[in-house]
């Protein structure tokens, strides 16, 4: 079995932005970046599986970034059991949109065929949920989206999928790609040895030109970041008459708050 | 074994100007080190924050044993096992970057440092093959838990006045041992210990006891002002019976053990307090971001900026003369035949060299983290006070640092007693170095030129004359006091803090010019503001002690000429610290923590 594990790279969650007015572009010099968290919950998941189904199975990450993205390829998927790495670099992808993404992943799932891909259901820095659906399109394959548990029988999988208000239980043939969610498992922590010989694994670097194809073209285009508006100073409503100030205060909530 | 490369030795700073290019920083770490140092954090938050409470404010001790197993899984117990026997055999480097680390672990901080250094290194440094891969192998991943017994009721400081002594049996297979040790981290729940022990109430020695041998009973657990979530017991000996096999190194040679022991624990924990300042960094200033007093933020007040400021700089001090000793060690263990039978124990006797750096590193960091921690709590006002915030624990944490592994007091006495004795054994020609100081000091003021300085040109004359200070004031001492130097405490301890600060300064400047190098002026220019700002509080510390030591040490007329010398060389053009603090705070500020 060839499973992808289809992953990338977002800020920290604690990462502090600093933009105090709307720009085109965000300094992202101090950002310390890591894997996306829902992406290390198919990481987790190939391992489990590799680990179910022994040596017959072999987990290939596939990423695109630059060389910022090779520390954590090698920490977060090569060294808890990704066999291998596949990197596209190309410059024309930088700050691509969903639609580029998927289709340059597509790319190259299609040139190696695999049985399975997984993927996180969403990063949390574009926050667009999009990329896994697409790229099932893109490889004209089923597809199930935020799934909580999944099972495999040869060639089929069922996964559960978690909905507003309860599960849905999706069954699917394989290949298939599966976006997961919090819940699937428990991802582990990568140990020191393995982190060392992490580097040790193969890592295959392409541009899309290697590829065969050509830069997708972008369909949306982010043209302004702008920070959250400032938190208004408090106001504190001021009567002698406690009765007389809760009235001023709920005409407030409602007719300039909007709240109530 | 063949020295082929040469590499400065401990205590050369002093003597010698280093290049940029030569120091080790932070700025160097290699990617598996940056990888070794996200993968610690992860464990931190996954598996031990969720435990803060349990650990921290209740007390639960006993949770040190499955978190230390939890960590040797992940390999976080092995990185400075050799590999033969299963760890990672990791530079110094990395072991300094995992002891940092770790301290946002809290109290497992110190029961991790029990099992991995102290507890573990006695025998990868002085173990027989035999007694290294029984041992070491589980001790790398946690299988064993491990302790170091070597302070006793009765003997702290002093510890080789240990009265724990170790008789043969008469059949000559195994050592009786009998007595009390005191204040033994991970006690509670340890599989083994590394004993010290006086054969025949004589020969001063150490050994590798397990608890299964017999006669081994642990102590309740000590109630502590902080670190509660560590394991601290006595552990009683009454005939406890040692295979002679676990005898650790020669019989009678325990103290080389127990001090090389404490030297490396000295420099971990120097890299543990940097991990502790930048805590008490990242808890204060976002709270002073978001308490507002009189209509502003706490932080647009030039006293709580001058704080956050000063920790920053300390700590930035701190961190580059923990990295640089680092760079120091590898390079003369590097300098080793890595397939010699011996390297292990050739390595720790290249830490040796550098026990001078060692105890500095481990005073100057430990009280950087007192200030961060004072200062901290001070920035928290009355919320500083209670538990709810981090920084009242990190208060009473951080007390014991500056206790164990060798008091500070202790310590400053081996900073310029180990100059003095490398001096001695020709090793390091101090004397000749502080004679033509002190000959520099009674000549005539050369007056300087005037202008405006380039880029550190003011801070690098200025480090310099700090070294010259340093030379100068113990060589003065040297000569007055010859063999009686060692019962003027004051004395040393004043020469030590001269010696330190250089050490620091030295330290940072050689980082921020090794930074403006590589990537420019502008990008090095918050190091150079934190470099500015300490470097003149240190000057004025050195002038305070250069004028006591001296005070202490000469009268009259050759006082007064000393003095007059001395002063033209702490002698600095004060620095506006407001302009500087802002700047500074301003950086920090908009990061919510240490900025680099
Ligand atoms: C939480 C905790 C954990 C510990 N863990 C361990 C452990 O795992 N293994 C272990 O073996 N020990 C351990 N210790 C013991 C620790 O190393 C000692 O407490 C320390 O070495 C100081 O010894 P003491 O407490 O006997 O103080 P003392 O030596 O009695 O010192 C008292 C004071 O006198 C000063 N003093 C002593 N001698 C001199 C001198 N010559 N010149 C100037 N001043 C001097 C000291 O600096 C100090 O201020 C631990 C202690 C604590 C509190």
């Amino acid at each position: 079995m060839k499973i992808a594990v289809c992953v990338t790279q977002v800020p920290d969650s604690e990462t502090r932005i600093n933009l105090a007015a709307p720009a085109s572009e965000l300094d992202q010099s101090g950002f310390t970046r890591v894997l996306n968290p829902y992406d290390a919950f198919a990481v987790e998941e190939a391992v489990q599986i590799k680990e179910r189904l022994g040596a017959d199975c072999e987990i290939t990450a596939i990423t695109i970034g630059g060389d910022k993205v090779l520390e954590t390829i090698k920490k977060d998927c090569l060294a808890v059991g990704c066999d291998k790495a596949i990197r596209v670099n190309d410059d024309a992808m930088i700050g691509a949109d969903s639609m580029q993404v998927a289709k340059v992943l597509a790319a190259i799932i299609k040139r190696d065929g695999y049985d399975l891909v997984l993927a996180g259901k969403q990063t949390i820095d574009g926050d667009s949920g999009q990329v896994g659906p697409m790229l099932a399109e893109y490889l004209d394959c089923g597809h199930a989206s935020v799934v909580t548990k999944l099972e495999l029988a040869d060639g089929t999988f069922t996964a559960t999928r978690e909905i507003e208000g309860g599960a849905e239980i999706v069954t699917g043939t394989l290949p298939a790609v599966i976006t997961c969610q919090k819940g699937l498992n428990e991802p582990r922590l990568p140990s020191l040895p393995n982190i060392m010989k992490a580097g040790m694994k193969p890592q295959e670097t392409v541009t899309c030109a290697d590829l065969g194809i050509d830069v997708p073209p972008a369909h949306t285009t982010i043209t302004t970041y702008t920070p959250p508006a400032p938190r208004a100073a408090c106001r504190i409503v001021e009567n002698e008459d406690p009765a007389a100030a809760a009235k001023e205060l709920a005409r407030l909530l409602r007719d300039e708050a909007k709240v109530i | 074994m063949s020295e082929s490369k040469t590499y400065p030795t401990g205590g050369e700073f002093l003597l010698q100007e280093t290049a940029p290019a030569d120091v080790f920083t932070p700025e160097d770490f290699s990617e598996n080190q940056r990888m070794i140092a996200q993968a610690a954090r992860d464990f931190i938050e996954q598996k031990i924050a969720p435990r803060t409470e349990e650990l921290e404010y209740k007390g639960n001790t006993a949770l040190g044993e499955p978190l230390l197993k939890e960590a040797g899984e992940m390999g976080l117990l092995m990185v400075d096992v050799p590999e033969a026997y299963g760890g990672m055999g990791a530079d110094k480097a990395t072991v300094m970057v995992v002891s940092e680390i770790i301290s946002w672990s809290g109290s497992f901080a110190v029961s991790h440092g029990a099992q991995s250094g102290i507890g573990t290194l006695p025998i990868v440094y002085f173990g027989t093959p035999e007694q290294k891969s029984k041992y070491l192998p589980r001790l790398a991943t946690g299988e064993l838990l491990t302790a170091y017994a070597l302070t006793e009721p009765g003997s702290g400081s002093d510890a080789l006045a240990a009265s724990t002594t170790a008789v043969l049996n008469d059949t000559g297979t195994h050592f009786m041992l009998n007595g009390v040790k005191q204040y033994i981290t991970n006690a509670g729940y340890a599989d083994m210990f590394i004993v010290f022990a006086k054969i025949d109430g004589k020969h001063f020695s150490a050994f590798i006891v397990e608890k299964a041998f017999g006669g081994v009973s642990i102590g309740a657990e000590e109630k502590k002002m902080g670190i509660k979530g560590s394991s601290t017991c006595q552990v009683i000996l009454e005939d406890c019976p040692v295979p002679v096999e676990n005898l650790l190194g020669e019989a009678g040679k325990g103290h080389v053990i127990a001090f090389n022991i404490l030297n490396v624990g000295r420099f971990k924990l120097g890299a543990s307090s940097v991990g502790g300042c930048k805590i008490a960094l990242e808890n204060a200033v976002p709270y002073t971001s978001e308490r507002h007093q009189f209509g502003e933020p706490i932080n647009s007040f030039g006293l709580i900026r001058s704080k956050i400021a000063d920790v920053a700089a300390r700590t930035f001090l701190a961190e580059s003369m923990v990295y640089r000793t680092a760079g120091l060690l590898d390079r003369a263990i590097g300098t080793l035949d890595k397939s010699a039978p011996d390297y292990d124990l050739q390595s720790i006797l290249k830490v040796e060299e550098f026990s001078i750096e060692c105890s500095m590193i481990k005073v100057y960091a430990t009280e950087a983290m007192a200030l961060a921690g004072e200062e901290g709590v001070q920035m928290l006002g009355g919320y500083g006070y209670c538990s709810d915030y981090v920084l009242e624990r990190l208060y009473r944490d951080e007390r014991i640092n500056r206790i164990f592994e060798g008091t500070n007091e202790i310590n400053r006495m081996i900073i310029p007693g180990m100059i003095m004795r490398k001096a001695m054994k020709g090793e390091l020609p101090f004397l000749q170095a502080a004679q033509a100081v002190a000959g520099e000091l009674l000549e005539m003021p050369s007056f300087g030129d005037v202008g405006e300085p380039s880029f550190l040109e003011d801070e690098t004359k200025l480090v310099v004359n700090m070294k010259k200070t340093a030379l100068a004031a113990l060589g003065i001492a040297a000569q007055k006091f010859g063999a009686n130097l060692k019962d003027h405490q004051e004395v040393l301890a004043d020469a030590a803090d001269i010696i330190t600060e250089a050490y620091a300064c030295e330290s940072a400047l050689l980082r921020t010019k090794k930074k403006a190098g590589n990537d420019g002026q502008e990008a090095a220019s918050l190091m150079a503001d934190m470099l500015t700002l300490a470097l003149h509080d240190a000057m004025e510390t050195v002038g305070i002690k250069a004028r006591q030591l001296l005070a202490n040490t000469l009268e009259g007329d050759e006082l007064r000429a000393m003095g007059a010398g001395l002063r033209r060389l702490v002698k600095h053009d004060p620095v506006g610290r407001e302009k500087l603090h802002g700047r500074i705070a301003e950086a920090v500020i908009a990061v919510g923590k240490y900025p680099f």
